[in-house]
């Protein structure tokens, strides 16, 4: 019983500077029994000022605002009251601005075009401390995390002609009448090669490329 | 040593001090310096005007030897005065040598021009006074030379063989052998390789060869390897020969001390490698030469070197550095132009032959003078004529002259104004083309704000509307329509949301082109594709704007793949080694007949953007196999583009 009236205080500040994105929320959320919206802010700098007055536990935060990005006021609003529980709202599911949010310090990370249940889904997690995604947002997250796997280096087709013939211990001058290329340009591909494995030389070159089965 | 110390002999001790100064020069200028000074003292204590004077000579030649000029041309000012009055042939001499050490002073200044004045006015007429043949050789090799380097060829011959007789029967080898080389050099500058002249070239070398054989160590043999290089590569072709002659060169320089004497063989061998279109080996060589002739002052290499430099950065398509050295390059010519050499050099010349030939007239005159009265009229009469003749023959020289510079120097100016023409047109072509880009990218970028907040907004706020108010319809069919248009509204933003990242990448703004680069393949992952993105060291420096050119340049490429090309797999690959860029993108798509001409607005965007980074682009596609475009372009590149 205790807990329920307690969730019915949840204050709420937006900020957003789409006056009709604004108002919908604001109307969404004005009979909802659980939110109470203390306020409404176009720009951060104005937000700032609001929080300066008046405590609120949750802020939705668009990540575009006329006077500074939603990423750096997010920043700025955890280093000053890190009891605030931050949801950014964006049009852009791109992971590096997910990360970016996340990394300072954001809550919660909603696409804009949420539906009234996910909104208020998304408030009363981050209340009860945990953090929210929308669903193409964790997707986003996911397939990113299954990129970031180990990965061979790719060679193109150029490159694996250059380092097969480097395996057999051809010279630049020969690679390069071999291939109808000039030497400089083979000398290009065997430096790339190299940055690509990471090694100084061409013998090491060779060892790792035979290694990982590539000639 | 043993004789300094002594007292009495003062003329015995004074010779010993000169020489020990001459002895120390090259390699102990403080010991040179002090046996000069006491020579001076001793000078003083005699309060002999002569031995000060020789004294000076000295103390002069080890300012000169450590490059201050300015101290050693004082000091051999104060010798000249000392021995102006001094008609002795000892004296003389010696004045005869600080001309010409003066003359190199002007030399070393880059004055070849007062150099000249000096040997041909001041030097030569004393030792012709005196008849001292070892001297004046040396002085017509020096004269000799300056005309090869300003090329005055027949001049320059006629004064090395003027040299060449006065040292038959003389002890002196070394100009000997010099001067005989210096022939050699000439007529292969002068490049009339007819059978008489290859026999005549042999046959000097063969003399320099006889009369150097003798003297292992002689300096000489450096220009005898130098020249017998020159006659095998241009006269008789034979470059390893001659690669080997400049070799030997290199190997005799190499035990002595004797810095920047180095540069004139690795030049040649520069030439030589670039004939053979080695230019690997050209560019070490010209790198060399560049950073030797950087240390020293004489503008003529420099401005050799920074031409072969050019040439050699252009063959191996380093265009930046190219441009740049050729900027310094017309920048360094514009001041050596501007002394004016050859008119000068040539006006000193003709004032000295016509003074020679005057005091010539002069000697017949009084000779004449002396003999029969009757013949007095006709002399007199040839004299004036030849005076007269004279004077007509140089003045017209000099018009000619004159006439020549100028018609040189308008020509000049023509070719500067239309190059200046053509790069003020081009740099019109660039800025407009400039102007259009950034338009364009603000453009889409206003167009994609709008479309993130105001359709956006509206999108967001109607699906807020719909989501919150359960379906006034209660049916069954009226639920799943409401869910239908849910889903489509979702659609409806998801395919803004492309839409505006396709304007204008947000996260290339925020987060530079790396991140902006996954982005883009990320979403198109989505689309069943499989995109490999690897780049290294792919920074651009943090240039925003090219940074969106090469975004621009990738999508493109990047898309075309995907929808023409149909590929299931791409390589996308960006490498940055310093500033030079490497980016490649590979599929395995349809492909299509790289012989053919592609069409496609798609493909004609990206050549103008490589153009105008002034990057190479190469696309290499065969039916079956797949396509791999490669674009290379170098981040200090000045926008010269070359778009159609």
């Amino acid at each position: 019983m205790l807990n329920l009236i307690r969730m019915k205080n949840i204050s709420l500040l937006i900020v957003d500077d789409h006056p009709v994105v604004l108002e919908g929320m604001k109307a969404l959320l004005q009979d909802n029994e659980q939110v109470l919206v203390k306020g409404s802010c176009y720009d951060g700098k104005s937000a700032l000022h609001f929080l300066e007055n008046t405590a609120v536990d949750v802020v939705l935060l668009d990540i575009n605002l006329p006077d500074m990005s939603g990423m750096e006021l997010c920043k700025e609003i955890k280093r000053l009251y890190p009891q605030i529980h931050v949801i950014g709202i964006s049009n852009y599911n791109e992971r590096s601005m997910i990360t970016k949010m996340l990394q300072n310090g954001a809550n919660g990370y909603v696409l804009k075009n949420a539906g009234a249940k996910e909104i208020v889904e998304s408030i009363t997690s981050v209340m009860s401390r945990k953090v929210y995604f929308s669903p193409e947002v964790q997707q986003a997250l996911f397939e990113a995390a299954l990129h970031d796997t180990f990965e061979l280096p790719k060679l193109t087709r150029r490159e694996q002609e250059v380092l097969k013939y480097i395996a057999e211990g051809k010279t630049t001058h020969e690679i390069g009448e071999l291939l109808f290329i000039s030497p400089h340009t083979v000398e290009t591909h065997r430096k790339n090669l190299m940055q690509k494995f990471d090694v100084s030389n061409a013998a090491a070159l060779i060892r790792v490329a035979t290694q990982y089965h590539l000639i | 040593m043993h004789i300094v110390q002594e007292e009495g002999h003062t003329q015995e001790k004074l010779q010993a001090l000169y020489d020990l100064s001459d002895y120390w020069l090259y390699i102990d200028s403080a010991k040179s310096m002090d046996f000069a000074l006491q020579a001076y003292q001793i000078g003083k204590q005699l309060n002999d005007k002569f031995v000060t004077a020789v004294a000076h000579y000295y103390i002069a030649g080890v300012y000169m030897e450590h490059a201050d000029l300015e101290t050693a041309k004082m000091q051999f000012n104060k010798a000249l005065t000392l021995l102006k009055d001094n008609k002795t042939i000892a004296g003389k001499r010696y004045q005869a040598r600080i001309w010409h050490n003066l003359g190199a002073i002007e030399q070393r200044q880059d004055n070849d021009a007062g150099f000249l004045a000096l040997l041909i006015e001041k030097a030569c007429p004393i030792l012709e006074s005196i008849g001292d043949s070892v001297l004046l050789a040396n002085n017509y090799y020096d004269i000799g030379n300056v005309f090869f380097g300003i090329n005055q060829y027949d001049k320059a011959l006629q004064y090395f063989k003027n040299a060449i007789q006065l040292l038959t029967n003389q002890q002196e080898y070394a100009d000997a052998v010099e001067c005989r080389l210096g022939i050699v050099k000439t007529l292969i500058y002068q490049e009339h390789y007819t059978d008489s002249v290859r026999i005549n070239m042999k046959a000097y070398l063969d003399e320099a060869y006889q009369l150097l054989k003798g003297h292992p160590q002689a300096f000489s043999w450096l220009s005898y390897f130098t020249v017998n290089g020159l006659y095998f590569q241009y006269v008789t072709k034979q470059t390893d020969e001659a690669l080997h002659m400049y070799d030997q060169g290199l190997a005799f320089l190499k035990d002595r001390q004797e810095p920047y004497r180095d540069v004139d063989l690795m030049n040649r061998k520069y030439y030589l490698y670039a004939d053979r279109g080695d230019w690997v080996n050209a560019q070490k060589m010209a790198e060399y030469v560049y950073h030797e002739t950087g240390k020293q002052g004489l503008s003529h290499d420099k401005l050799v070197a920074l031409r072969n430099l050019v040439d050699v950065e252009e063959a191996l398509h380093h265009r930046d550095r190219a441009f740049r050295l050729l900027k310094q390059y017309v920048a360094l010519s514009d001041t050596v132009r501007n002394q004016q050499l050859d008119v000068k050099l040539n006006l000193i010349e003709k004032k000295y032959e016509a003074e020679k030939k005057e005091k010539q007239i002069l000697q017949l005159k009084t000779d004449n003078q002396l003999k029969t009265a009757s013949l007095k009229y006709n002399t007199a009469m040839l004299t004036f004529t030849g005076s007269g003749l004279v004077c007509l023959s140089a003045l017209l020289i000099l018009a000619f002259l004159l006439y020549k510079n100028k018609t040189r120097l308008v020509e000049k100016q023509q070719q500067l104004h239309q190059e200046q023409v053509r790069l003020l047109k081009k740099e019109q072509q660039i800025n407009f083309f400039n102007a259009m880009l950034q338009g364009q990218e603000q453009e889409r970028k206003r167009l994609a704000s709008d479309l993130h907040d105001g359709l956006g907004g509206l999108l967001s706020n109607i699906k807020l509307l719909l989501s919150k108010d359960c379906p006034v319809e209660k049916t069954e069919e009226g639920k799943t329509r409401h869910e239908l248009i849910l889903s489509r509204l979702d659609k409806a933003v998801d395919e803004l949301r492309r839409i505006a990242r396709n304007l204008m990448p947000e996260t290339l703004l925020h987060f530079g082109l790396v991140t902006a680069l996954r982005d883009f393949c990320e979403d198109l992952e989505r689309s069943g594709v499989h995109i490999a993105l690897q780049t290294y060291g792919f920074t651009l420096d943090d240039n925003r704007d090219r940074q969106m050119m090469v975004y621009r340049i990738l999508q493109e490429l990047i898309n075309n793949a995907v929808k023409h090309a149909e590929a299931k797999n791409i390589l996308v690959q960006c490498i940055q080694n310093d500033d030079r860029v490497f980016i490649t993108v590979e599929d395995d798509g349809c492909g299509f007949d790289s012989g053919k001409e592609v069409k496609g607005i798609g493909l004609h965007n990206v050549k103008n953007r490589v153009a105008y980074l002034n990057g190479h682009l190469d696309i290499q596609s065969q039916p079956g196999v797949g396509t791999t475009i490669n674009v290379e372009f170098n981040t200090h590149e000045e926008y010269l583009p070359t778009y159609s």
